[in-house]
């Protein structure tokens, strides 16, 4: 008896002794990878892994860690654009992270921000998060980089510039700029089939647009005319601003929904979809967005960015639908855009600030930025680059950069507490009732304009 | 020899034959269960119950996820109850989903299961393909069915309208929003594990029974109203508190699908949660939401509990 027992305690030691010693060396083994995924293939690399330090590559390499929506057609430009900087810093290698799009990439920044898994530049934008990120000082200034070089402002848009400037710090150099859904996309085929005359000069007026928009709707073949992104508050910011109107003051303290130009505004866009049925709603935009609906032929005319050029291109093949691109029209008080700009912003927690800044400073170079106009991508807010000589021969594009250029005045105004999120999550969802027919003009704005109030008495979050 | 070796369990010398073994063997044996444990134990404790009770904490801070915490007591509660409108709309936007959802849920899956217990040719095939919904990852199938459920371009209506019915907005329309969610839930509800543990709790009742009762002159509804139904009630009940469980944490369908529109028809209990919590810089009340959440299910489930013994029959019962 005691003989099976002294052999079964032997077995039992045995397997005690693998597994201590088996799970040590798995530990050991866990600890030791690194390696964050590369590049563009969504952000779930293991968070259990710290921000990779210098001892993943090879000694002396440092690897800059830049974090980008989900952008497919930008994955080569990245490439490039890396290539080139390892041109001037050989020993330096650029990591792009794509991290989703809209919310879900803004959601990804701050949990990053806060677990301390940031890299070394992220992209922001003025409508989004820019503000509360800046006012709980996780941005690092780039006054110091900026004096060091001498690095000329002079070339940059004054209201561009400025926005991302606080108390004399300059926390982001923009990369990017461009008029909101001001530019309009239109179907010449269909305004042909329809004898209608193609909207070649910009001077039209919101009623012609409208009467144009019914006349191009064909409701058997769930073709509809316009397609004003009600949806998308800078849309709504856009037709307001031409009635004269505004959703904000322009401290961003006070709410002028219920201001007449305003509510006219909001008269028009609810006409175009409740009465005239010539505007979709927004759960009717087929799967994909506006431009699929126009690739498709579903669509007569929409606003969009800039960058719709270049979604067009890959999306509608050659000769298959003649299309062009022109300006919004005008409405009472001219026409106003809605800038909006991007930058990419260097966090405090970042190792590598003076390569993010030389990193910047070449995606903000005036040949960076013509290269990246003559691609359909928006333009950085540098005169020397939106109005260069070869660029400005393309009639349309002139169009663009001469209302880009002279519309400075509209930069975007947002709440003077840095609520940037909920604002826009309220213009996106607060109209609701006016796109779907359920309440009036008058009442949804009363109701807004409360809820806005409410929204601009509170603090700092 | 034999009897006695059966008899005497083999334990150190020195310990108790009953209970937990004492002594030093004893010991060195616990210790040694605890250590083969503690991967498990170690997870549990720094990834469910840490968060936890940090968020307790937090639940009683105002917490922007970027700069220190900052102690404010029951301010988040009392803004809950008195100060937040959208809390009610989203709790009343849950209950009536679930009211939906679970019965027809639990109901649709004992109905699914009862049919695929029949003896029927290619029961292995349909099984598995009743089961393929709720095992197809839950993003791509939301899109597929944003796609199908477009009000001009969409497959449904497009089929309605073949027989002449003009489909609703779907997710378009606040009076159908939340049932194109309540569809979109059942599709992948019915016939997955709810149904798999009905088609189990079915072979398991005893044929005597069935026997019985056919011999007494019931016929097949007769049977299961009395045979069928009173056996699967243990059953019924575990899914039906999984169901409301479940049901009240869907998040995933309102964030991909319709984001809370239109009109906050889909605006779910965890969807503010979570966009208090990432998108309005707002943790700590986020957490304490989550902690009410818990409260809210802590009561129903124990409700639940205690009104079960009025209608679950156990086999004891028998």
């Amino acid at each position: 008896m005691s003989e099976s027992k002294q052999k079964k305690v032997s077995r039992r030691d045995f397997l005690r002794v693998t597994t201590t010693t088996a799970t040590g060396v798995l530990l050991a083994a866990c600890g030791a990878v690194t390696a964050p995924d590369v590049g563009t293939t969504g952000g779930t690399d293991a968070s259990s892994v710290p921000a990779p330090a210098a001892e993943a590559p090879a000694p002396g390499k440092v690897v800059l860690r830049l974090h980008e929506r989900t952008i497919p057609y930008k994955v080569e430009y990245w490439k490039e654009l890396g290539a080139k900087f390892a041109e001037t810093h050989p020993n330096v290698e650029l990591k792009v992270e794509a991290d989703g799009v809209g919310n879900p990439y803004n959601e990804k920044m701050l949990t990053s921000l806060a677990g301390g898994t940031i890299g070394d530049m992220f992209w922001l934008v003025d409508v989004e998060n820019y503000d509360t990120f800046r006012a709980k000082g996780v941005l690092a200034p780039l006054d110091p980089f900026i004096e060091a070089d001498g690095y000329d402002l002079s070339q940059y848009l004054p209201n561009v510039i400025d926005f991302y400037k606080r108390d004399g710090k300059q926390y982001i150099l923009p990369t990017g700029v461009h008029n909101g859904p001001e530019n309009l996309f239109y179907n010449r085929d269909m305004f042909e089939a329809a004898g209608l005359p193609t909207p070649q000069s910009p001077d039209w007026t919101w009623d012609e647009f409208a009467e144009t928009a019914t006349r191009l709707t064909n409701a058997d073949e769930k073709v509809f005319g316009a397609n004003i992104p009600v949806g998308w508050s800078e849309a709504q910011i856009v037709v307001a601003r031409s009635y004269g109107g505004d959703i904000l003051d322009k401290e961003g303290k006070t709410s002028t929904l219920l201001t007449e130009p305003t509510v006219a505004a909001f008269n028009l866009m609810s006409d175009l979809i409740n009465e005239r049925k010539a505007n979709p709603r927004p759960a009717e935009i087929m799967e994909g967005g506006a431009n699929k609906m126009f690739a498709a032929g579903k669509l007569g005319m929409y606003m969009s960015g800039p960058w719709d050029v270049y979604v067009l291109r890959e999306l509608i093949a050659e000769n298959s639908l003649n299309w062009d691109m022109t300006l919004v029209p005008k409405g009472p008080a001219g026409r106003k855009g809605q800038l909006v700009s991007e930058g990419y912003a260097v966090p405090t927690t970042s190792k590598n600030q003076q390569l993010a800044w030389e990193f910047i400073k070449l995606m903000c170079s005036p040949e960076e930025g013509v290269a990246r106009i003559a691609k359909g991508f928006i333009s950085p807010p540098r005169k020397d680059a939106i109005l260069d000589p070869k660029l400005m021969e393309d009639p349309m594009y002139a169009m663009y950069a001469d209302e880009l250029v002279n519309n400075t005045a509209a930069s975007p105004t947002l709440p003077h507490n840095a609520r940037t999120s909920e604002f826009f999550q309220l213009l996106i969802t607060g109209f609701d009732s006016i796109w779907l027919g359920k309440g009036s003009v008058q009442d949804t704005l009363t109701e807004v304009d409360r809820q806005l109030t409410a929204l601009l008495a509170k603090p700092l979050p | 020899m034999g009897a006695d070796a059966r008899q005497k369990p083999l334990v150190a010398p020195g310990a108790r034959t009953q209970g937990h073994q004492q002594g030093k063997t004893g010991r060195r044996e616990a210790v040694w269960g605890l250590i083969f444990i503690s991967p498990w134990l170690i997870g549990f404790l720094v990834f469910q119950v840490g968060p936890m009770l940090a968020s307790l904490y937090l639940s009683f801070t105002q917490y922007d996820s970027l700069t220190a915490p900052r102690w404010i007591g029951l301010e988040n509660y009392r803004y809950m109850f008195t100060g937040d409108e959208l809390f009610l709309t989203s709790l009343w936007v849950t209950i009536s989903y679930t009211l939906f959802v679970v019965p027809l849920g639990v109901g649709g899956s004992l109905l699914s299961a009862l049919l695929l217990s029949q003896p029927i040719r290619g029961r292995a095939l349909f099984r598995a393909l009743f089961f393929i919904p709720s095992i197809t990852p839950a993003v791509a199938s939301i899109f597929v069915w944003t796609w199908l459920l477009n009000p001009h371009y969409g497959l449904i209506n497009y089929l309605l309208g073949l027989i002449g019915i003009a489909g609703p907005y779907w997710l378009g329309d606040p009076a159908w929003a939340r049932t194109s969610l309540v569809l979109l839930s059942l599709w992948a509800a019915v016939g997955g594990t709810t149904m798999i543990t009905f088609i189990a709790a079915l072979q398991n009742i005893p044929q005597h029974l069935y026997e019985a009762a056919e011999i007494d002159g019931a016929g097949a509804f007769k049977r299961f109203v009395h045979v069928t139904f009173p056996m699967l009630t243990p059953t019924i009940f575990f899914n039906v508190i999984l169901g409301i469980i479940g049901s009240f944490q869907q998040f995933t369908i309102a964030y991909v699908a319709t984001n809370g529109g239109p009109l906050y028809s889909t605006y779910f209990y965890v969807l503010h949660l979570y966009l208090k919590a990432f998108r309005f810089f707002e943790m700590g009340y986020a957490s304490a939401l989550a902690w009410i959440l818990f409260f809210i299910l802590l009561m129903f489930t124990f409700l639940q509990f205690r009104y079960s013994s009025r209608w679950v029959h156990y086999d004891a019962e028998v």
